[in-house]
């Protein structure tokens, strides 16, 4: 699969790049050097001239297509994502040895939680009132897997983040996770006492951006905010660990294991069985492919 | 049963048996990946000790099974979205939505038995599957009380499995490549004989009558400098089973009276450039001792890991991918058996593709 050059990628975060300093990164398979000057001035500069660049919403981009259609209004607007007042963030980043497709179709089926990943998901199995719905929603070109999971065993880390009262065994989860062509994701979770409102427990709002950096490789950067224990250093560190651990440990492994298995074969003409969870994967895919085939 | 996703190589035999693990490498409740023949497979042995193998890939997204779990009811399930196959390869549970099972939701299942030590996995049309086509290596199995003791390991080569097969049907390498240990002053008087026995075997033997015992032979049978019969008895068994007779006796005494070991050396293709290969050593005497097989384990694997690993790899280099023949290849006498188990192994091979 080709990439979508008309968009904006990620390439890191703006403390990476000091006044005076030089960063390389590749993207796209194209190496990039990334500068700030004395004044503080971010740009771009690609082996053939130089690419547009942006700061913004906590991080760094790079616009890899034509220069002239360049618009910083394209961007989606990630400011939830940004430090503001009774919120708290810890961002990180990791290189993920497969194609990014694999990432977000990872991203965007939220059921392999369970499977994957003890902290995030619940061991135990659910009591029998126990209602999951799970639904699509498209916006645009927007992608949104919608989870709600009612009386759910709590997990690993909202019984971290519970800050007023004990947390209660079990409790009503949602996990939306939207997707943004090509390659961005914005997951907004939280938990609450069965029924109770949204205020009522723990909200953690994270963003995925997703940056090829060769057809195989991608560069992964995550930012995490959350409403409770905002001054607590002790755990952020735990649910930066906590993330890291299950990005690094649970998902690549796995991610990284169907590449290979892959093997650079495309992925519909290996005729994958499809369940009813794959809905939003499937459509995000269908998105990008259109987008790409519009730009050619 | 869904067509593998990946065409076959014609390189290599497919309704034949391989070895797949040794038995002993398959304890209850692990889950062992392996490549096969260019294909993904996942190995277990069941809470009522049977074995079975399945195409190492959830037929969802691709997960190999190997990274899920084994469950009480000897069903594997996909660590990824939970899916569950039973040993027939068929998908039981699907715990996503409302639990409906599609239909497309099979997994390859391999026949395979346990027989002689090892576990022997058939890769082509699993109707032709008859496991009295297994030859007889009953040997491996026979006790200490009965006068025999094996020992058996493996490891991966990257070379193809036919250069493999020239190495160890070539009986003249030893003299030079295995010079400290192997190699005796009288192999230059050795005679060498190699025939064809049945459809689906070959004999590469190459012995001398009357010579200074080979160094790694007198440790366990000290000859203070007498004269000896020493033999190197190959069989080859198609597509790549090799098993190989080694004796010592005092010139002029019987084979039986001197020192004999066997060993096996089955070869199982991981890719067309790369190879399992799976040994044992049986013997007749120190029938008790660990500590032997060890001493025995370390010798044999310098051999195959210090002098013929490096010397097979750099050839596997330098072909490229071709084909011997291609490369008209300069044939010397010892070549004689090994050119045998190639011509039939290639007719073997060209018989299943004209029949599919």
């Amino acid at each position: 699969m080709a990439f979508l050059r008309n968009a904006w990628y990620c390439v890191g975060y703006p403390e990476q790049l000091a006044a005076g300093a030089m960063r390389s990164i590749t993207v796209l398979g194209e190496p990039l050097a990334l500068l700030r000057d004395g004044a503080g001035a971010f740009s771009v500069q690609a082996p053939h001239g130089a690419r547009p660049g942006l700061e913004r919403h906590g991080a760094l981009w790079v616009w890899m297509g034509e220069p002239a259609q360049a618009d910083a209004a394209q961007l989606p607007d990630f400011s939830m994502i940004e430090q503001r007042p009774g919120w708290t963030r810890v961002h990180d980043q990791l290189l993920v040895r497969a194609h990014y497709q694999l990432v977000i179709d990872n991203l965007l089926d939220l059921s392999h939680v369970n499977y994957l990943h003890p902290f995030l998901g619940s061991r135990e199995a659910p009591p029998p009132e126990f209602r999951a719905h799970i639904s699509l929603e498209q916006a645009g070109h927007a992608v949104t897997a919608i989870t709600e999971l009612s009386s759910m065993p709590t997990n690993g880390l909202f019984q971290l983040l519970w800050e007023r009262g004990t947390p209660p065994k079990v409790s009503d989860m949602r996990a939306n996770m939207r997707w943004y062509p090509p390659s961005m994701l914005y997951l907004d979770t939280g938990a609450t006492h069965v029924g109770a409102p949204r205020a009522d427990g723990p909200t953690i709002e994270t963003i995925h951006w997703l940056t090829p950096e060769t057809e195989t490789t991608t560069h992964y950067f995550w930012v995490a905010t959350r409403d409770r224990w905002v001054g607590d250093a002790a755990i952020s560190e735990q649910v930066r660990a906590g993330i890291d651990g299950a990005f690094r440990g649970e998902d690549e492994p796995m991610i990284e294991a169907i590449q290979r298995q892959m093997g650079g074969r495309d992925f519909f003409e290996m005729k994958p069985v499809m369940l009813s969870t794959d809905g939003p994967a499937v459509r995000a895919r269908r998105v990008l492919m259109q987008l790409i085939e519009e730009e050619r | 049963m869904t067509a593998p996703s990946a065409p076959s190589s014609p390189r290599f035999l497919r309704n034949t048996w391989y070895i797949a693990a040794w038995a002993s490498e398959l304890a209850t409740g692990t889950l062992l990946p392996r490549r096969l023949l260019d294909e993904p497979v996942v190995l277990w042995r069941d809470t009522s000790g049977a074995v079975h193998a399945l195409l190492d890939r959830c037929p969802h997204r691709f997960a190999p099974l190997s990274m899920g779990r084994l469950m009480a009811d000897g069903s594997l399930q996909c660590g990824y979205h939970g899916l569950q196959f039973d040993a027939g390869g068929r998908c039981t549970v699907n715990p996503q939505g409302d639990g409906t099972v599609p239909k497309a939701a099979q997994v390859t299942a391999y026949p395979v038995v346990e027989r002689h030590t090892a576990v022997w996995i058939w890769m082509g049309d699993p109707a032709r599957a008859d496991a009295t086509r297994i030859p007889d290596y009953s040997l491996f199995s026979r006790q200490p009380h009965e006068g025999y003791r094996t020992f058996d390991g493996m490891f991966t080569v990257q070379a193809a499995y036919e250069l493999e097969i020239d190495n160890l049907m070539d009986l003249s390498h030893p003299e030079f490549l295995h010079a400290g240990s192997l190699g005796s002053p009288a192999q230059k008087t050795a005679h060498y004989k190699a025939w064809q026995e049945g459809d689906t075997t070959v004999h590469s033997n190459r012995w001398f009558d009357e010579g200074p015992c080979p160094a790694a032979m007198e440790v366990a049978f000290p000859t203070e400098g007498k004269p000896v019969e020493h033999w190197t008895h190959m069989r080859w068994d198609a597509p790549s089973l090799l098993w190989l007779h080694v004796g010592v006796t005092f010139t002029g005494q019987p084979r039986e009276a001197g020192m004999n070991t066997w060993s096996a050396h089955f070869l199982t293709p991981e890719t067309e450039g790369s190879t399992h290969y799976f040994y044992n050593h049986t013997r007749r005497f120190a029938l008790d001792s660990a500590e032997v097989d060890e001493g025995i384990r370390a010798m044999v694997l310098h051999a195959f890991l210090q002098e013929d690993r490096p010397m097979l790899e750099a050839i596997q280099r330098d072909m490229g991918g071709r084909d011997l023949w291609s490369m008209k290849p300069v044939l010397l006498s010892g070549d004689s058996g090994g050119v045998r188990a190639r011509r039939l192994l290639e007719k073997l091979i060209a018989g299943e593709h004209a029949a599919a």
